[in-house]
């Protein structure tokens, strides 16, 4: 058993509009009147349009560390806790700025932690990937308290001088602390982690360079939706409650999301997709708008997180409410 | 209980020697090396002319010219492991790979290295540099027995020349290149038996030990030495008093950061020479596959009933221990 005890996230203030994305020549590639908050320098990526990598990153503010230190106290506060309580840290970062060390021992070391921390990276992020891992260890293992970091600045990496590179992503931090022992929040109650590595991932990012989208696969989406829908209607601890839930799935493809949604006759209640407003934050989406939803669960609610990409990662999560969260 | 059933490693050709440093004119000599550091040659992926006329001032040129990538060293390595494990890629269930030079940040290394080894299962990375292989068993001790598959490859790799600055005169001498490749069961016995293991960090200190994203290899030295020094002595100290260690009979393994550290921890602790495993003078700092490699350069010649530490440190600031036995 584990449980979600507090959830954070951050943004930057900075947004990439669609009327600046048009003016860099960035054509529609998703939905319209996003967010997108971005660490960038704006006047530089007028001027450079992310050419220069090294310019880009050493002009950027927040970082992704900074980011994630922002959401990573955010979460311990509303799980009510103090820094010196998490007994371990887990981070997740496509884009850090250091290779070495690992992002989860930058935020760590921000926090004054002196505690075991390391990445878990899959660029699935905290959802369900570190939860689903976590629930699978031996409770004599887990310390009272963790805390699951994921940031990401993809903005940072994305060639805004051409096509529609850039139209979706965006940047920003989520985070939680999670306990065995102490069981109040989001109890998780199901979770599914899962890596098909015959699938191509939906975008490659060079280590030197830029993204690279390919798109998504609207069948590999369809394929995995169906697959985690089937699971969950299969256990019938949660299938009937799933009506009355909140779900968070961010998928680029609105229209495929809703066609999918339909045809499969309504498994979920409502459906929430974060690319939709704010952008794809990559691994940090699957949590960001769950933390920003914290404070409006109702008690014994079901809430889920849907990963289906048609990547190589997807999955899920879903949680009951305990005491309010 | 754990075991771990097979072991391989893979490092690349080209063979850095000290005479070439010096060469460089960046300042050292192959004497202070020596005496400094104690390694004599390394191996890297990249090729010696590039190194000679571009110094690796950008890593850029240096990815584009390089002979092989972290993958490739990683795939090479677990092709090793698998088949002294016995077993075949389609066996295995789960890959966790740590690696602190990847080629591509996504899809991450573990599951790059899957693609290529045709592995279907789960694949990810657990990273934490330089103690990876203490962090992989620490890690996978985590796990419900039945909740890990049968046979889990672990890896660890790095082409950290790739990420040197050749006109610094300590860093070209101190990496090279390499990889290590393990299988582990929690069902299934093996030839290693997994009898303790521990991973600890103090992450106020990562700023100790880095490697920028888009640029170079960069440590506080002294400090790093110091800690390594001192936090290996520790490992060792508590095992001695946990397990009634036996120097005459068991093995220690360091972190291949440089022997003359690992001089001075083997003088520490009273371990003689016939115990004491290492290869960072051919071979340099191989970072998170080091002292995997070296146990898997003696896989084929390990002797029933002795024990091995592994005690390894690095950035982070992190460290960790495995203790071994030979079945």
């Amino acid at each position: 058993m584990l449980f979600v005890l507090g959830a954070g996230s951050f943004a930057p203030g900075e947004q990439l509009t669609d009327e600046l994305l048009r003016e860099l020549g960035v054509s529609p590639d998703g939905p319209v009147n996003l967010q997108r908050p971005s660490t960038l320098n704006l006047e530089l990526l007028r001027a450079s349009r992310n050419s220069d990598l090294l310019q880009t990153v050493k002009a950027a503010s927040p970082s992704c560390t900074d980011m994630g230190e922002q959401a990573a106290r955010q979460a311990v506060e509303r799980a009510g806790l103090t820094v010196d309580q998490i007994g371990l840290v887990i981070g997740d970062c496509a884009t850090p700025v250091e290779v070495t060390p690992s992002e989860g021992q930058r935020i760590a070391g921000r926090l004054g932690l002196k505690v075991p921390a390391y990445d878990i990276y899959t660029t699935q992020g905290i959802c369900p990937a570190h939860l689903s891992i976590l629930s699978t260890w031996r409770k004599e293992r887990l310390p009272r308290y963790t805390l699951c970091v994921s940031t990401n600045a993809p903005t940072q990496r994305i060639d805004y001088s051409h096509g529609s590179e850039g139209w979706m992503f965006a940047d920003g931090a989520s985070a939680c602390v999670v306990s065995a022992e102490d069981m109040r929040g989001l109890e998780l109650v199901w979770s599914r982690f899962s890596v098909d590595t015959a699938r191509t991932s939906t975008f490659e990012l060079d280590t030197l360079g830029h993204i690279r989208s390919h798109g998504i696969d609207a069948a590999a989406v369809r394929a995995q939706a169906g697959e985690l829908f089937s699971a969950l209607a299969d256990d019938v601890r949660i299938s009937e409650d799933l009506r009355k839930s909140m779900f968070f799935w961010s998928l680029a493809d609105l229209p495929l999301q809703q066609d999918i949604l339909q045809a499969a006759g309504g498994p979920l209640g409502e459906v929430i997709n974060s690319h939709a407003e704010i952008g794809n934050m990559l691994g940090t989406s699957s949590l960001y708008q769950l933390a920003a939803h914290w404070g409006s669960f109702e008690d014994k609610q079901m809430i889920g997180v849907l990963v289906a990409e048609g990547s190589i990662n997807y999955g899920g999560a879903v949680f009951r409410v305990r005491r309010g969260a | 209980m754990t075991y771990i059933l097979g072991m391989g490693f893979a490092r690349p050709e080209n063979i850095i020697d000290n005479q070439f440093l010096e060469e460089l004119n960046t300042g050292t000599t192959a004497q202070w090396i020596v005496e400094k550091i104690g390694i004599h040659t390394r191996k890297s992926t990249l090729p010696i002319e590039y190194i000679r006329e571009h110094r690796n001032q950008d890593p850029r040129m240096g990815r584009r010219v390089a002979l092989s990538s972290p993958t490739d060293l990683a795939v090479a390595a677990a092709e090793i492991a698998l088949e002294r494990a016995g077993i075949s890629a389609s066996d295995v269930g789960m890959i966790i790979c740590n690696c602190c030079t990847p080629d591509y940040l996504s899809p991450s290394e573990g599951q790059r290295i899957a693609q290529r080894l045709g592995i279907r299962g789960l694949a990810y990375d657990v990273f934490s540099a330089c103690p990876a292989f203490a962090l992989h068993m620490d890690y996978l001790d985590n796990f419900s027995p039945d909740a890990l598959p049968s046979y889990v490859l672990c890896i660890s790799t790095a082409t950290v020349s790739q990420r040197v600055n050749y006109n610094d005169r300590t860093d070209g001498a101190i990496w090279g290149d390499g990889a290590a490749a393990w299988i582990v069961s929690s069902r299934k016995t093996g030839r290693l038996k997994v009898l303790d293991t521990t991973f600890m960090a103090d992450p106020t200190r990562c700023g100790a030990v880095i490697v920028n994203t888009l640029g170079h290899f960069q440590q506080d030295g002294r400090a790093v030495r110091d800690f390594s020094v001192r936090q290996t002595v520790r490992l060792i100290r508590s095992l001695e008093e946990r397990f009634a260690l036996d120097w005459k009979k068991d093995i220690f393994i360091g972190h291949q950061a440089n022997r003359t550290m690992l001089q001075q921890i083997v003088d520490n602790r009273e371990i003689p020479d016939e115990s004491h495993w290492h290869n960072v003078e051919t071979c340099g700092n191989q970072a998170g596959a080091s002292s995997a490699i070296v146990l898997a350069e003696h896989w084929e010649n390990l002797v029933a009933g002795r024990r091995i530490v592994v005690a390894v440190v690095g950035a982070g600031l992190s460290w960790g221990s495995v203790l071994l036995e030979v079945q």
